[in-house]
């Protein structure tokens, strides 16, 4: 067992405080070595040509293009975001981690630096994805509300999975496996949301969607919480 | 009603191996734990 | 032994009633194929349940720390996975015999689908890590985790797509007819008392094991 450091039932602020100094170590770690951001953006954007060179956008129906929306986003989230905790494995740096902040911090933490990874993606992937594939959005509050949804509960669900998959011993090939069945509630979700943006005007027709994307992003939120340190502290 | 008597023959002869295959491991089990 | 015997003729009688006491549904293109129910759906009800019982001896892992429980979860999951092997194959066979297509994508099928993606997944983190304890503790993390996503899957898959798998439409009139509760009910009784027979066998085996690694 490791030494419990810091564990009492800090109060809220005392947690929000450490969450966010776990967030902003990791932003500006991130800063120093640009490792996940080139990941992502480079993936992202190597698939995104790939796929717009070869369907040429305009004989795209909304779901093939929704589709490939979320397996681009999905994707270069893959190549980034299993790096959350494997970095703090491999540069030994986990242990004084585990000595700073409570698990709760650190998983919020890491949660909060994987999302903003997703969301400074998709500033990049989506427009350019908009003007490669010649996307015309009916609705955007519900593109984007539905694009920010889905992001989040892609960084809830990855970011536990990269948890295990840091202590797992074949790091790079067992995230992929892992993290799809778990992840796919909210890649269908998406997708579907996406859809209804691209052809419908009524918010009504993509609030359902969104709902579930949140109410799984809560779901898993809460359950990670309550597993997370069953690993992290091992 | 023959060729239903054929087709139930199958899962009936894959139900007796299983069967008897699980008895015997069963037997096996108890002996090892003594 | 007496209750394993009564299991084997238990079984034997739930076969041999599927065949000759059930009548043919009507209404399906070959009437006598729907009885692949009596198997099928069982294997999917075990493999469900096992399902949730590796989750449960994975939250019983995590509470105590006791290795019984991780072999629990793993057997469990492997018994699953081979219910739910069972349960695609004969769902495959009976869409083929019934729509002419062997894999359409059915929402059941997807989410089957996925059922055998996760314990893919927990294999593979089985296989991934050599110490016990940690073995333990990461795959009992990942099937506390799959749960919900399943549970969500199930949830929103009827929404996305079209279903063509017969929930309550078997022979002519509305729900199940009588008959076919009547060999349906013992029949799920039956795969069920043959799962925990399984599970036992191969508990006590681990804890076998387990005792000959201590001396």
């Amino acid at each position: 067992m490791s030494i419990k450091a810091q564990q009492k039932p800090a109060n809220p602020a005392k947690m929000i405080k450490r969450t966010f100094a776990v967030f902003r170590k990791d932003v500006l770690g991130e800063f120093r070595t640009r490792y996940a951001m080139n990941a992502i953006f480079l993936f992202a954007v190597t698939t995104l040509v790939a796929v717009s060179f070869s369907i040429g956008g305009a004989d795209a129906s909304p779901s093939v293009q929704s589709a490939l929306l979320w397996i681009i986003i999905y994707f270069s989230a893959l190549s980034g975001l299993a790096r959350a905790f494997v970095k703090e494995e491999e540069s030994h740096t986990a242990s004084a981690l585990r000595l700073a902040a409570a698990p709760g911090a650190v998983f919020g933490g890491k949660l909060l630096f994987n999302f903003l990874l997703l969301i400074l993606l998709e500033l990049v992937t989506v427009p350019l994805f908009v003007g490669m594939m010649s996307l015309q959005v009916k609705n955007w509050p519900l593109f984007i509300v539905v694009t920010g949804a889905g992001s989040a509960g892609l960084a809830v669900s990855a970011t536990i999975v990269s948890t295990i998959v840091s202590k797992a011993n074949a790091k790079g090939a067992l995230f992929a496996v892992l993290s799809f069945p778990i992840l796919l509630p909210a890649i269908i979700g998406g997708i579907k949301g996406t859809k209804a943006a691209i052809t419908s005007v009524l918010f009504a027709d993509g609030m359902q969607d969104v709902k579930l994307l949140i109410s799984y992003t809560g779901v898993m939120f809460v359950v990670s919480l309550l597993v997370f340190r069953f690993i992290w502290e091992d | 009603m023959s060729s239903l008597v054929a087709f139930m023959i199958a899962p009936l002869i894959v139900w007796i191996g299983l069967f008897f295959y699980l008895l015997h491991i069963d037997r096996q089990v108890k002996e090892l734990k003594k | 032994m007496p209750l394993k015997i009564f299991i084997g003729i238990w079984m034997a009688g739930v076969i041999a009633a599927a065949f000759l006491f059930a009548p043919p549904a009507e209404g399906f293109a070959h009437p006598d194929a729907a009885r692949i129910i009596f198997f099928h759906v069982p294997n999917a009800i075990v493999a469900s349940i096992a399902f949730l019982m590796s989750a449960v001896y994975s939250v019983r892992y995590l509470k105590n720390r006791s290795l019984m429980d991780d072999a629990k979860s793993a057997v469990s999951a492997e018994l699953g996975l081979v219910f739910a092997i069972l349960a695609t194959i004969t769902g495959s066979l009976f869409a083929h015999i019934q729509w002419n297509s062997w894999w359409n994508w059915d929402p059941r099928e997807t989410s089957i689908v996925v059922l055998l993606l996760i314990y893919a997944a927990y294999f593979a983190i089985r296989s991934a890590v050599e110490e016990t304890e940690r073995r333990a503790a990461l795959s009992a993390v990942y099937a506390i985790l799959a749960l919900p996503a399943m549970a969500f899957l199930m949830f929103i898959l009827p929404n996305v797509m079209f279903s063509l798998h017969p929930a309550d439409t078997l022979t002519s009139g509305s729900g199940l007819s009588n008959e076919y509760r009547l060999v349906l009910y013992p029949a799920i009784l039956g795969f069920i008392a043959l799962f925990i027979w399984i599970f036992r066998i191969k508990t006590a085996l681990a804890e076998i094991k387990f005792k000959m690694r201590r001396h």
